[in-house]
């Protein structure tokens, strides 16, 4: 049977373009598998036993017979995939220690910091919170084997509370990310990482995504979580049962059971500009934005952002625009809360035309601003 | 499709291995700069060939010939059919053509972008995944239209927990005079206590504590070690390990005792001259972390003993010190003291600052260049308040009238320092014999004990009718600098006594003895007032007259307490504990309800101020006259004097008040203020003495 693919793949090449030469690619449970799978006659062929025991099940050959039998697991239980997910996905999770830069208030005693990371890259380089890094003067990553290397801060942003640290080390495991379509309120999560001490590092909490796109006076959106997370869990890997990366853990309210993380689309956004431009260029309105009130309890309004301390320069007062206008949408956007709006401004670059619509004296007036550059402190 | 994998894999094994072993590929450091608009392609500046230029695909990826980003970054790459393998190290990475997936170190890792063939059938990769994938930094710069590839090199193969855990040479903790000490690590703050001959150490939240016994008193290291396993029943602790062993020659006994949560490991060290007996506890949490292992390690390796005390004898002996080479004869200049009391020599680095009153002190600067870290050294500057930053020679000169041989001036000295000074935080050296010149001078040294961030070195010496301290203060920093110990022992080997007579000068000096410096007087001139005052004492000038006190302390509790509790009492300037002289002008001008001026006469305005004064007696302040108003005559002037006891909480004060006619309108006070502890004292006398002296200007 291998043969005649073979031969057919062949005949194929020989007579085609390269454009039909090309292979679709197999996907199964969203991973890529090796296939030598073709496309004749619209109809796709791929080879039987690499399809199925990438699914998970088995393959057995009977010769005699020529019989192919196959056989597909039961739904395995949690209990059965849960220590299989955290098995995989340790290896990925880091703990971080270091030394503060400033000794505390009882001297260096209590500067010694720990958080926790994730590899993002085979190369070396591993996402955790700012918050973990940002006043490390020394920053050790510690393996799930219990080996420590120095990493050295590579980029930061303090407002979405992310950052990029860097081992000189290859080859490393890494987390495939989850799709943001796979961030659903209900579904049962992992959270990995090092709590309260260094010595529980790589201890592992299982819960479910309990809400989302929650807001705690923070700029963007989170995953609200039930997984226990505390202070040393920052930084560290929210899994799906995937195995697939949904979120960084980021805070949580201690003893709780209400706890949060960033979502991976963000930190994907953040990886993403970070590779563009070393850090997150945030367009800016050259002002800043007052919520309803009802907004800022996170109750949804329909309010609009009342436009506050405007600089000469901001976009808006370009358009004679002033302090006390109601920001409405954004490019036919509606906006009511500040989160929505750093949420819609991470699809948009410094420099980037947008179509404002603004209250001002009773009536929604729209005009193209060109966005201004946040600058960052 | 099982067999090829297995193939695969055999292949893969092979290459790895070979690769590992015939080439020990290092990663290097590079710097590859791509050029999307030129397709250009530089290898740390120099233009490398490429077989195609790099482009950017449909996905926004930008891609490179693999070959050429492979070798630029220094892993090894080996081709088969369609299959790439690099190599760095013992990671390879496995790329295959038209697909997206790479296997490294047994995990498939999806790519943004598959590997391709171009159109002149080069193998091209997606240039941001594999640079990184083998460490490189890449950046991209919109501007240019630039990326560059950063590869620092090496591969971080060891586990260094020492990161967190540095040691540092000047943070030998120690004892000296039951000579041991360790190593503290850096990152950790420790706390030091001493109790009972005990010293226990908290580091982070491990107790360490250290008892020395004698071994005199005929215990052995097998009686300690059973002692050791001994576990009382109260304790519930049970032993879960024991042992013996040798540190660096010193023999040794351990146990470890646990409970549920606490662990207890105790060490006992024999050497010629003492046991050493350590005992470190933690909590069990920590007890698992490998951060806490490691400071408990460092500590234990650290450890010395008899290390004959950590501080080297340091004594110089003067006499022989050299002139420095440097110092040319031009820069040399003599400096001798405005009495022709004593003479040193000095080379221009060093300055001169005067100062007569009390003291008889000379000091000789020099400049530091050394910025003084206050925070770091807080406790030193409040015992080295000399210091100030810069390092000096203070030469102070005092009267021998009282016959002190200078072995016993140095050692009261000593006495004093040693007494003075908190002997856990500082040390005081013994009392040595140097050489200065050529006089014999006797030393001793003052310095923090856990290192000697500040020296002190004093000096004393005899010199006919004199007695002198040279005092010198330096921050040990400057030990670094090549000249200045040398140049700082010239200038106090040059010290010459001088040779005059004390009748010569014309003043007596004091000797070093407060009861004595009374004597020693001096004289004011105010606008109103001319008084003689001992010289030690302070005069204050305010705009209605000036007060004198027997320190600089000024207003002490009592006043503070006296001014609070009544506020028409403040003209009793500060009743204190000390002596002290308040002499005023006030004017008997006042108005009356009406608001007409009116004139007290000098009897009316005396009256009107004792009893305000007697007035403010409650609770807590009791004010009395003692015995009645008497006339009295100062300055020519005939008035009054008035006694008063003031008790406020416990302090007890005398006050006499002289009220005085001066000129038309006012009248002067003279306010006698005496501590109960200076009552009948010289300090009153010489009250009663300044008073004496009082004449108007």
């Amino acid at each position: 049977m291998k043969k005649r693919v073979i031969c057919i793949a062949l005949l194929l090449g020989m007579l085609c373009t390269q454009n039909a030469f090309a292979q679709p690619s197999v996907e199964v449970n969203g991973k890529p598998i090796e296939t030598d799978a073709v496309i004749i006659d619209d109809r796709t062929y791929v080879p039987l036993r690499g399809v199925f025991e990438a699914s998970g099940a088995t393959v057995s050959w009977d010769g005699e017979n020529q019989k192919v039998s196959i056989e597909t697991l039961k739904f395995a239980s949690d209990d059965e995939l849960i220590p299989g997910i955290i098995e995989s996905a340790s290896p990925s999770v880091v703990g971080i220690i270091g030394r503060g830069k400033t000794e505390g208030y009882y001297g260096s005693l209590d500067s010694i910091m720990s958080g926790s990371g994730v590899i993002i890259k085979t190369g070396g380089e591993i996402l955790t919170n700012a918050h973990v890094v940002k006043d490390m003067s020394t920053i050790l990553v510690v393996m799930n084997d219990g080996k420590g290397y120095e990493a050295q801060l590579k980029y930061i942003d303090e407002e979405i509370d992310l950052a990029v640290i860097k081992i000189k080390k290859i080859g490393l495991p890494v987390v495939p990310f989850a799709k943001k379509e796979d961030i659903v309120v209900g579904k049962k999560v992992i959270a990995i990482g090092t709590p309260i001490t260094f010595s529980l590092r790589n201890s592992a909490t299982v819960g479910y995504i309990s809400g989302l796109n929650r807001s705690i006076g923070e700029p963007y959106r989170l995953i609200q979580t039930d997984t226990a997370i505390t202070y040393g869990n920052s930084g560290g890997a929210l899994i799906n049962m995937n195995g697939e990366l949904v979120g960084i853990t980021s805070s949580g309210y201690s003893g709780t059971s209400t706890n949060f993380a960033i979502p991976i689309d963000t930190v994907q956004y953040v990886i993403g500009q970070f590779e563009k431009y070393g850090k997150v260029r945030r367009p800016s309105f050259g002002a800043t934005f007052q919520e309803d009130w009802l907004a800022e309890l996170g109750i949804p309004s329909e309010a609009g952002l009342t436009i506050k301390g405007m600089e000469k320069t901001s976009p808006l007062a370009s358009a004679s625009f002033k302090n006390g206008d109601v920001l409405v949408s954004v490019d036919g956007n509606p906006i009511n809360s500040i989160v929505e709006l750093n949420e819609l401004m991470k699809s948009y670059t410094p420099g980037d035309k947008v179509k404002v619509g603004v209250k001002t004296g009773g009536e929604v007036k729209y005009a193209e601003i060109i966005l201004d550059e946040k600058i960052s402190e | 499709m099982k067999k090829l994998i297995v193939l695969f894999i055999c292949f893969i094994m092979m290459l790895s291995v070979s690769g590992a072993y015939a080439y020990e590929e290092e990663l290097v450091v590079a710097t590859v700069t791509v050029n999307l608009a030129q397709g250009a392609v530089m290898l740390n500046g120099e233009l490398l060939v490429t077989q195609q230029a790099p482009y950017v695909n449909e996905n926004g990826d930008t891609m490179i010939e693999l070959s050429v980003l492979v070798n630029a970054l220094g892993a090894e790459l080996n081709e088969f059919e369609d299959v790439y393998l690099v190599t760095v190290g013992e990671t390879s990475m496995v790329y295959r053509l038209n697909s997206a997936v790479v296997e490294i170190g047994g995990q498939s890792i999806a790519m943004n972008s598959p590997v391709v063939l171009s159109e002149n059938s080069v193998v091209m990769v997606p240039l941001r995944f594999v640079s990184e994938a083998l460490g490189a930094d890449v950046t991209y710069d919109g501007e240019l239209g630039e990326i560059k590839i950063v590869s620092s090199g090496g591969i971080d193969e060891t586990a260094n927990y020492n990161l967190l855990f540095k040691y540092s040479g000047k943070d030998k903790i120690g004892n000296s005079e039951e000579y041991w000490r360790f190593t503290k690590t850096d990152n950790f703050d420790m706390t030091e206590t001493y109790y009972d001959g005990d010293y226990e150490f908290l580091m982070d939240d491990i107790m360490m504590s250290f008892v020395v016994c004698d071994k005199s008193d005929g215990v052995s290291l097998e009686k300690l070690y059973i002692q050791m396993q001994e576990v009382s029943q109260y304790d519930r602790k049970v032993m879960f390990d024991k042992g013996k062993g040798n540190h660096n020659g010193t023999p040794y006994v351990f146990t470890k005792l646990r409970t549920l949560n606490v662990i207890n490991e105790r060490y006992a060290y024999e050497t010629e001259k003492y046991f050493y007996l350590v005992d470190i506890e933690r909590g069990f949490e920590n007890f698992a972390s490998a951060k806490e292992d490691a400071i408990v390690n460092t500590f234990l390796e650290s450890l010395e003993f008899d290390y004959k005390g950590g501080e080297e004898d340091i004594t110089v002996d003067l006499a022989k010190a050299e002139t420095p080479e440097n110092f040319s004869d031009e820069k040399k200049t003599e400096y001798i003291d405005g009495n022709y009391r004593w003479s040193v020599k000095l080379d221009d680095t060093w300055e001169v600052d005067e100062y007569y009153g009390f003291y008889n002190q000379v000091s000789i600067y020099r400049q530091s260049g050394i910025e003084s870290d206050e925070k770091e050294n807080e406790d030193v500057y409040y015992y080295y308040d000399e210091y100030e930053g810069s390092p000096s020679i203070t030469i102070s000169t005092y009267s021998a009238e009282d016959n002190q041989t200078v072995e016993q001036w140095a050692n009261k000295k000593r006495s004093f320092y040693a007494d003075y000074f908190n002997s856990e935080v500082y040390v005081v050296s013994d009392v040595k014999n140097v050489k200065i010149g050529n006089n014999q001078a006797q030393y001793f040294e003052v310095h923090y004990s856990t290192d000697k961030s500040y020296v002190k070195k004093m000096y004393y010496i005899n010199g006919g009718s004199y007695r002198y301290e040279i005092d010198f203060s330096y921050d040990v920093r400057e030990e670094e600098k090549d000249d200045f110990l040398k140049s700082a022992e010239y200038v106090i080997c040059s010290f010459t006594p001088g040779q005059i007579d004390i009748n010569e000068v014309g003043k007596t000096l004091e000797s070093d003895n407060e009861m004595e410096f009374i004597k020693v007087l001096a004289e004011y001139k105010g606008d109103m007032f001319t008084i003689t005052y001992p010289c030690m004492w302070q005069v204050e000038e305010s705009e209605t007259g000036f007060s004198l006190s027997s320190n600089g302390y000024g207003n002490s509790y009592g006043y503070d307490m006296l001014s609070l509790l009544s506020p028409q009492l403040s003209l009793l300037y500060g009743v204190s504990d000390d002596a002290s002289l308040l002499i005023e002008k006030r004017s008997l001008s006042y108005y009356d309800d009406e608001m007409n001026q009116k004139t007290y006469t000098l009897e009316e305005y005396m009256k009107k101020n004792l009893a305000a004064t007697l007035n403010a007696s409650n609770a807590l302040l009791n004010v009395s006259m003692s015995g009645e108003i008497k006339e009295t005559m100062i300055m020519g002037l005939k008035g009054y004097c008035v006694e008063l006891d003031i008790t406020a909480q416990s302090e007890e004060t005398y006050y006499t008040i002289y009220y005085l006619p001066y000129q038309q309108d006012s009248i002067i006070t003279v306010t006698k203020n005496c501590g109960k502890v200076y009552k009948n004292t010289i300090f009153e006398k010489a009250l009663d003495d300044v008073i004496k002296s009082l004449t108007l200007s």
